[in-house]
Order: C-alpha cells, then sequence, then structure tokens
C-alpha cells in the first residue's frame, strides 16, 4: 500500500508545484504586501497595521460592507429559489425530457456566454437614451414614456438580476440531477397517501436534495463573495459607491489608485473570511455526520 | 367489489403492456397477480391504484367508474417491493402520513398510527428513521403505513422480493393476517408462485400483457389450462415430455407405446402433443416391466430430507421425479454416477396439452 501511496504523490507532485508557484506564493505575497505601504513606486516599505487600521477608518468601508452583504444575501436567496423552481418544474412536472433539457439549455446561454459580452448586452439593455433597448420597448406601448437611465437609477437592482441569470444554470442543473434520483417509488406512494403537488415538493423533494441545497448556498456565497466581474463591467461599483463591494473595492484600491499595500490588506480580510466560513461548513457537516451515527 | 373491464395499457413507443384485460375481484378476497418480469402485472396494480392512466378501457369500484380518479380519491394502500418510506420522517410520522394528508387532526393520528404499529410489533421502533430499520422492520412501517386510514383495498407489490427468505415467511404470515382480520381487499404482484399459492384466494396467472388463467390456487396447480400455466406453477416444475397420439386412446413416447389414461375433448390423432406430469404423481422401478415401460436415464439424485429428487432424462426430455423411498439414495447414487437406468411409470392424473396451440384438452 505504502508504495501506491507514493505512486499518487508522484503524480500529483507537478500540480502541487503549479498551485504552489501560482497560487500559494502569491497568496503569501499579498499578505506580506499588506503589511506594507506598497503602492506605484513600487517601494516595499512595512507599516505594519497601517493598512488594516486604515480600513476602519475609511468613510467608505461601512457601504461597502453593507452592500456586500445585501449583495450576497439577496442574489444567493433569489438564486437558490429560482433555482428549486426550475429543477422541480423541469424534472418533476415537466415529464418530457426533450422540453425539459430545451429550457434547461436555454438558461445555461448566460453561464457560458463571455462575461464582457453579457455585461456589454446589459448595458446595450439599459442604456439611457431613447434608443436603449428597454427604453424602447417600453415606449411602444407607451408613446409618452420618457426615457430612464436604468443602471443609475437602480444600480443595485440591476447588478443583482444580472448575477441572478448568469448563476442560475448550475445550481438548477444540480437540483434537477438530485431530484432524479430520488427513488420513483417515493412519489408513487406519496400520491397513494393522498398528498398534493406542493405536499410533494415540500416533504419529499427539498428534504431529499437538503445537502445538494446547502452546497449551492455554500458554492454561491463564496461564489459571490469573491467575483465581482459583472459589477465592474456593469456599473463598475458606481454610482457613487452604491455597488461597490467589498472585492471590488480591492481590486479599485490596487489598481486604480495604485494603493497596492492597501488592496492587498483588504483582500487578505475577505480571504479570512471566506476562509472562516469553509472551516465552518466542514465543521458543520462533519458534526451533523457524526449525530447521524 | 373490483372490476376491469378491456383494460389496454399501451406505453411510449407502442409498447403494449396490457390488451383486453378483464378481471372481477370480490370484496375481501386476496388476489394474486403473478406472472414472469414484463407480464403486466405491476402496469395492472399501477393502474389500479390510479398512478398510471389505462389507454382504454374501465375500473370500477362498486360499480363506481374510477377509471380517471386520482389515488387519493381511490380509498386504497399500497406496498412497494422498495418500501419507499419517507427518509426523513420519523417511523411514526411515516404511518400517520396518509392520515396527515387526510386532515386527521395530529393527536388523532398519532393514536391510531400508534396503534397499527401496535399491532405489527414495531411499536419500539417509533422515534427511528426508516435508514435505521431492516428490510423487515421497513416492510412492517410501510405496511402500517398502507393500512392506518383502514382502506378498502390494500395493493402489494412485489413487498417481499427484497427480503431474505426467512423474512419473506414472517413477512408473509403478517400480510396473510392483517388481510383476515381487517377484511380488506387484497391484491398482491409477485413472480414467485410458492409466495401466490401461499397467500392468495385466487390467483391470474399473466403472460404477454393478458391472463392465462384465473382460478384458485389449487385448481391452477391440478388442472392448467395451458402450457404456459402448467409450467409456471408448482416446484419441482412440472415435467413434460413430448409424444404423438397413435390412435384415440394411446400414445407413444420414443417409441413406446401407452395407454392414454385421461379423458380428452378432442382428436388429437396422429398429432404431437406433449404430456405434463407433477414430479410426485410418477413413481419408478429399477427393473423393467409392464407398470413400468419407460427408459429413464438418471443424471443425478438429491436428499431433499423428506424424499429424494432424481434428475434424469426420457429421450431428449429432462425429467425431475420426488422418490419417497430415502433408503434407496445411495443405490440411487451409484446408478446416477453410471449414468445408469431405471423405469418408470408415469401415473395416472397427467395433463395433455396439443402442439403447436398449448392448450391442456384433458376432461377434468
Amino acid at each position: 500500500m505504502k508504495g501506491k501511496d507514493l505512486q499518487g504523490y508522484a503524480f500529483l507532485s507537478p500540480f502541487l508545484i503549479l498551485v504552489s508557484i501560482f497560487y500559494i506564493a502569491p497568496a503569501i505575497l499579498t499578505i506580506i504586501m499588506s503589511f506594507s505601504s506598497l503602492d506605484g513606486a513600487f517601494l516595499w516599505e512595512f507599516v505594519g497595521f497601517e493598512n488594516y487600521g486604515k480600513i476602519f477608518r475609511d468613510p467608505n468601508t461601512f457601504l461597502i460592507l453593507r452592500n456586500t452583504i445585501l449583495y450576497i444575501v439577496i442574489s444567493m436567496a433569489i438564486i437558490v429559489l429560482l433555482d428549486l423552481f426550475i429543477a422541480t418544474l423541469t424534472t418533476y412536472f415537466i415529464k418530457s425530457d426533450g422540453w425539459a433539457s430545451f429550457f434547461k439549455s436555454i438558461i445555461m446561454i448566460p453561464m457560458i456566454t463571455p462575461s464582457v459580452v453579457y455585461s456589454v448586452l446589459w448595458i446595450w439593455y439599459l442604456d439611457a437614451s431613447d434608443s436603449g433597448f428597454i427604453n424602447s420597448f417600453i415606449r411602444f406601448f407607451d408613446t409618452d414614456f420618457v426615457s430612464v437611465n436604468w443602471i443609475a437609477k437602480y444600480p443595485f437592482q440591476v447588478i443583482i438580476i444580472a448575477q441572478v441569470v448568469v448563476s442560475l444554470a448550475y445550481g438548477a442543473i444540480i437540483f434537477s440531477s438530485a431530484i432524479r434520483s430520488i427513488p420513483d417509488n417515493q412519489f408513487k406512494a406519496a400520491h397513494v397517501d393522498g398528498a398534493g403537488e406542493w405536499e410533494i415538493v415540500k416533504t419529499i423533494i427539498i428534504p431529499n436534495i437538503r445537502p445538494h441545497i446547502k452546497f449551492i448556498i455554500m458554492w454561491e456565497t463564496l461564489g459571490l463573495m469573491t467575483n465581482y466581474l459583472n459589477i465592474l463591467l456593469i456599473t463598475n461599483g458606481g454610482p457613487l459607491n452604491r455597488t461597490e463591494v467589498w472585492a471590488l473595492s480591492a481590486y479599485h484600491k490596487a489598481f486604480i489608485d495604485q494603493q497596492y499595500g492597501y488592496g492587498a490588506a483588504i483582500s487578505v480580510l475577505l480571504i479570512l473570511v471566506v476562509f472562516m466560513i469553509m472551516l465552518l461548513w466542514m465543521f458543520a457537516s462533519k458534526s451533523k455526520k457524526e449525530g447521524e451515527e | 367489489m373490483i372490476e376491469i373491464r378491456n383494460l389496454k395499457k399501451v406505453f411510449d413507443h407502442n409498447v403494449v403492456a396490457l390488451e383486453k384485460f378483464n378481471l372481477t375481484i370480490e370484496d375481501g378476497q386476496f388476489i394474486a397477480l403473478l406472472g414472469p418480469s414484463g407480464c403486466g402485472k405491476s402496469t395492472t396494480l399501477n393502474c389500479l391504484a390510479g398512478l398510471l392512466d389505462p389507454t382504454e378501457g374501465t375500473v370500477l369500484f362498486d360499480g363506481k367508474d374510477v377509471t380517471r380518479a386520482v389515488p387519493k380519491d381511490r380509498n386504497i394502500g399500497m406496498v412497494f417491493q422498495s418500501y419507499a418510506l419517507y427518509p426523513h420522517l420519523s417511523v411514526l410520522d411515516n404511518i400517520a402520513f396518509p392520515l396527515k394528508q387526510k386532515g386527521v387532526a395530529k393527536e388523532e393520528r398519532y393514536r391510531k398510527a400508534k396503534k397499527v404499529a401496535d399491532t405489527l410489533q414495531i411499536k419500539h421502533l417509533l422515534e427511528r428513521k426508516p435508514a435505521q430499520l431492516s428490510g423487515g422492520q421497513q416492510q412492517r412501517v410501510a405496511l402500517c403505513r398502507a393500512i392506518v386510514k383502514e382502506p378498502k383495498i390494500l395493493l402489494l407489490d412485489e413487498p417481499m422480493s427484497n427480503l431474505d427468505a426467512r423474512l419473506k415467511i414472517e413477512i408473509r404470515e403478517v400480510i396473510k393476517s392483517i388481510q383476515q382480520d381487517l377484511g380488506v381487499t387484497a391484491i398482491l404482484v409477485t413472480h414467485d408462485q410458492e409466495e401466490a399459492m401461499a397467500l392468495a384466494d385466487k390467483i391470474a396467472i399473466l403472460d404477454g400483457g393478458s391472463i392465462q388463467q384465473y382460478n384458485t390456487p389449487d385448481m391452477l396447480y391440478e388442472c392448467p389450462k395451458n402450457l404456459f400455466v402448467a409450467n409456471f406453477m408448482g416446484n419441482p416444475p412440472m415435467n413434460f415430455f413430448k409424444a404423438v397420439m397413435t390412435d384415440k386412446t394411446h400414445f407413444s413416447i420414443g417409441g413406446t407405446t401407452l395407454a392414454c389414461k385421461m379423458e380428452l375433448d378432442t382428436n388429437l390423432v396422429g398429432q404431437e402433443i406433449k404430456l405434463g406430469i407433477r414430479s410426485h404423481l410418477m413413481t419408478f422401478a429399477f427393473k423393467k416391466d409392464a407398470e413400468h415401460p419407460l427408459c429413464l436415464r438418471v443424471r443425478i439424485v438429491e436428499n431433499l430430507g423428506k424424499e429424494l429428487l432424481v434428475y434424469g432424462s426420457v429421450g431428449d426430455d429432462e425429467v425431475r421425479i420426488t422418490y419417497p423411498d430415502k433408503s434407496q439414495y445411495q443405490v440411487l447414487k451409484a446408478l446416477a454416477k453410471e449414468k445408469g437406468q431405471v423405469y418408470l411409470d408415469l401415473g395416472n392424473r397427467y395433463n395433455v396439452f396439443d402442439i403447436p396451440g398449448g392448450r391442456n384438452c384433458v376432461v377434468f
């Protein structure tokens, strides 16, 4: 057995080396950087916890934190609920495989569209001018309609909707394959026992796919925390920081303001939070298992 | 009373599962639908449950047309091969589930659930989850869940197929006794003829989506209507001999002409037939004489404890005979080793099937 172990490690080592060079090393570098006042002049001057202190003194920090939490909680709630809705419809209610997969392919389109293209589409849809898609669409029905600058007026709603649409497919597909794996006889038994469709969703589908729901919540939370590309491309955190979230602010501080040290400190805090959530999740699922045994 | 009239079920890609299916079941009877896999027995049960919509035909419960009624409006309980318990609910909640759907108050439904759990001796398991139970216990829970709402009809979809031999017999007893106590009409789907024989008042043997014979277990065993039924019922299975009718009262097996002791309802002179004889209705002797004219080449002999089971062949036909005299075990074993012969007496009761129709032509 030991020889087999060694073989495994030997095959893994190229990946371990690559991961170390391109992931762990930059991570350590980021941590070191967060204790320096590195900026456009590229001078490594160590300033201790100065950058971290700066985060707490920054008047925008509270707003950014609030934006981040709202963005994550609202998007995640909508994503998980819609995923459940779509998965139940396409797997349980629509019996025709053809239509179900057709529908699932459609919701996959945003996921496989490159972010830049996708964001440009949103900007074009929501364009403030009279020729913007939504504006001209509404004017088609209501000729008196005065064009609205959607992104400026509802920036937060826009980035949430855009993010939800991109994220839907993944969870919906995971949920629908989970629903498919529920033994058919459970549904039959419930029908015979007189359960209505809503009751079946509540007492058979949801409890059976509970582990998958937990996984998607975890996955989406981490994704929403660290991924800022769509926000960057659609609103760039604006107007007036109304859509600035934590990860995006690290990017802005480091690459726009060229305060590399400060940006690094913001990233390190984010990574710490991500790390803590993962630990908590691992701990929770482990103690759950022990509780069951 | 349950009446199934001209039921037809066609699945996707024109697979016909049932055709011209007619069956009448009296109240309080225990019926088995017996047949090999793919014969349409589960389809019939699902149509009775309302889980499948028949393509044509009607299903009547007490004269009322329920063909398109949803399962919950049919007053049925159902037990599945895979138990189909709700994994996240406790045993108690599983049993009380159908009552909850009917809107029975919490106290009342728990009281009823505990009562049925008590009759099936699983009262000590009420707080557990299904995953913590053995197969036999899970099936008891499933039975409780099926009978808790006091249904008129109990549908059993191969409830014992997932259990080992001992548990099978245990659950068999449970099912039989609750059916007797409740007086409920029960319909059992099974591919195990022994199970069907043991439980059912009447058995419908199905093949290729239609009923081959619908009668009491005894009639199916003694007077099978055709080759399929004869083949399916009984263990060890019936022995078959190829023969030709030489005149109205004689047939010949591999050149040996014998008198036909059964009265036939049709003239088969010159035609090929198949004789079907139960293993315990034949006997053999070690010396050839007028009573024992047929040669049987002995292949294997098994000691079953209460009797011997001798495997051999007459011409191309494989034969199994039970032999009550166990003292001959060593003699027969030696014979089997050297492929020796014994001499058969076909007995006085057998079936005569025409070929190729396979109909039993004997007048019973």
